[in-house]
């Protein structure tokens, strides 16, 4: 009775909960000790919630493999490696290519692979040893200054979500990083108090520091060209049970940030890249100079629950360009169905032009297209003819002509009285002159 | 001063109108008229704009072609002239020849 009771149970609750992770739920998770995992329990029992199948590997494993005869067993991976762990960097490299998404946690005792798979991604970590420290904004209670209160986040809706409305202080105890403020692809997402800098805990400070201050981030997200997104944070304790306490914030800036890495948040996609001239729906190969194109594209945005809703939105836009843009013009948004459409005027220059939608949000997956339609100029009878303004050209033109007739009608059959005239002077004259 | 001037220009007129045949004269006339009709195109596209430029082309070279052509014909069939030695008919067919290939240009240009 009870284990049917509890079948039902088990049943109803799979039918509730049909979240569906964008790639697939299996996820590596490698540890530097198995049994850690029971730290950081509250954090992957969100996930676990949300449908996602936590496989967990000991990162030192060297037997562990991510693909298998060129398949990979994992779509995303999370990896807690703050014990000077090493990991096999080009695997988890080509994991990140292949669009796979990884959440990536350290410590100060990081190891070399760790830093080097930091670097390849963008991201400089301090050296190994190195704290975080700040003597002003400190946890109470913590002698060493290292387990630090900061409330500087990005400015992102998409990846901070629910804890934008919600925004509470974040504790913090680990190494920290630099990101290069102009970095296209690269987000810090939490950023060290003014008041902080990063060095050894127990030396005197005889150098300058490797980042202090605002320039010390904490944590950091990677957006590839490839659509993988991957997380970093200084500080693996972050994730850990003590620290989701419920006077700070960490347990729903960590759930938000991880959602957003695994792409639910943020991922969108575009179909229906539809253009041809107005009231007419065939789709041509090439276009007219000047003529009125309508255009349109279906923009979603994936959601955990309802699989792909229509994306809502009013800063997209579409260009056509060559070489430069000619045209560049707004879409508008049709809410319910995510259809972004508007009306074009095609330059007056022919050539080579293309469609290009390019829309990099920050926070988003970027969404580029590009479609190619020459432009082609009029035809010799496509031209305006009878343009009232060239009245006065045509009615010259048709004067010369009339004038040629007329004048060569009496130019031929004019009678010339004055040649009669001339001749009979001419020989008078000549008789003198002898 | 001026009773002299125009004492000059009678002169200069006079002489026109006593060497010149019929013919020179009825091609001066139809010089005139061709050399008026392009000023007035000139003056009204300064005036109104370059808008349809090929048809302002066309027009304007519709006058100073025939004007060329016109002129031709002036100097073969002038009697006073000693270097070319071409009969009327000769020269007046060139000049309906040219005349028309003119105009056909001119006539499709305009648009």
């Amino acid at each position: 009775m009870k284990n049917t009771l509890f079948y039902i149970f088990f049943f109803t609750l799979l039918i509730i909960c049909s979240a569906k992770p964008l790639l697939g739920p299996k996820t590596a998770v490698l540890l530097g000790n198995i049994g850690e995992r029971h730290q950081y329990s509250q954090f992957f029992d969100s996930f676990t919630k949300k449908g996602y199948d936590l496989h967990f590997l000991r990162a030192d494993d060297q037997d562990i493999t991510l693909k298998k005869f060129g398949e990979y067993l994992y779509d995303q991976a999370i990896l807690f490696v703050g014990k000077s762990e090493e990991i096999n960097v080009v695997d988890i490299l080509d994991f990140i290519d292949s669009g796979r998404s990884v959440i990536v946690a350290t410590s100060s005792d990081l190891s070399d692979s760790v830093r080097e798979l930091a670097i390849g991604c963008g991201i400089e970590f301090d050296e190994q040893g190195t704290s975080v420290v700040d003597h002003f904004n400190f946890k109470s209670g913590d002698k060493e200054h290292t387990t630090i209160i900061t409330n500087n986040f990005c400015d992102i809706p998409s990846v901070l979500g629910d804890f934008a409305q919600d925004k509470k202080d974040i504790q913090f105890k680990g190494i920290g990083m630099e990101v290069k403020k102009n970095s296209p692809l690269n987000y810090r997402l939490l950023v060290a108090p003014s008041t902080s800098y990063s060095y050894f805990v127990d030396e005197k400070i005889t150098e300058k520091p490797f980042v202090i201050g605002n320039e010390i981030t904490l944590v950091s997200a990677l957006q590839t060209r490839g659509d993988a997104r991957v997380l970093f944070s200084g500080s693996i304790e972050m994730f850990s049970n003590n620290f989701f306490d419920s006077k700070y914030g960490n347990s729903l800036f960590c759930q938000e940030i991880a959602s957003w890495t695994f792409n639910e948040k943020g991922f969108l996609r575009f179909r229906d890249f539809t253009h041809h001239k107005v009231n007419s729906k065939i789709k041509q190969d090439y276009y007219r100079i000047k003529d009125e194109i309508e255009f349109s594209v279906i923009l979603e945005e994936y959601d955990l629950e309802k699989g792909w809703k229509p994306y809502v939105a009013n800063d997209v836009q579409i260009e056509y360009v060559m070489l430069s843009p000619y045209v560049r013009q707004t879409l508008v948004n049709n809410p319910e169905t995510g259809k972004f459409s508007t009306n074009l005027s095609l330059p007056d220059k022919h050539g080579t032009f293309k469609f290009r939608l390019q829309y990099h949000k920050r926070g988003y997956r970027f969404i580029e297209n590009v479609e190619e339609i020459p432009l082609k100029p009029f035809w010799h009878n496509q031209y305006e003819r009878f343009i009232p303004v060239a009245y006065p050209y045509y009615l010259s033109a048709i004067l010369m002509l009339v004038g040629f007739f007329i004048f060569s009608i009496i130019f031929l059959y004019h009678k010339d009285e004055n040649v009669e005239k001339k001749n009979k002077k001419a020989p008078q004259k000549n008789r003198k002159e002898k | 001063m001026t009773e002299n001037s125009f004492k000059v220009f009678k002169r200069i007129f006079d002489g026109y109108k006593n060497s010149a045949t019929q013919s020179l004269k009825i091609i001066d006339c139809f010089l005139l008229f061709q050399f008026l009709t392009g000023i007035f195109q000139f003056v009204y596209v300064f005036l109104v704009g370059k808008f349809p430029f090929n048809s302002f082309l066309a027009g304007f070279i519709s006058t100073v072609g025939s004007f060329v052509l016109t002129i031709n014909l002036r100097t073969l069939v002038d009697p006073e002239n000693k270097e070319t030695k071409v009969s009327i008919k000769r020269a007046f067919v060139d000049f309906l020849i040219c005349n028309v290939i003119l105009h056909l240009a001119v006539f499709n240009y305009i648009g």
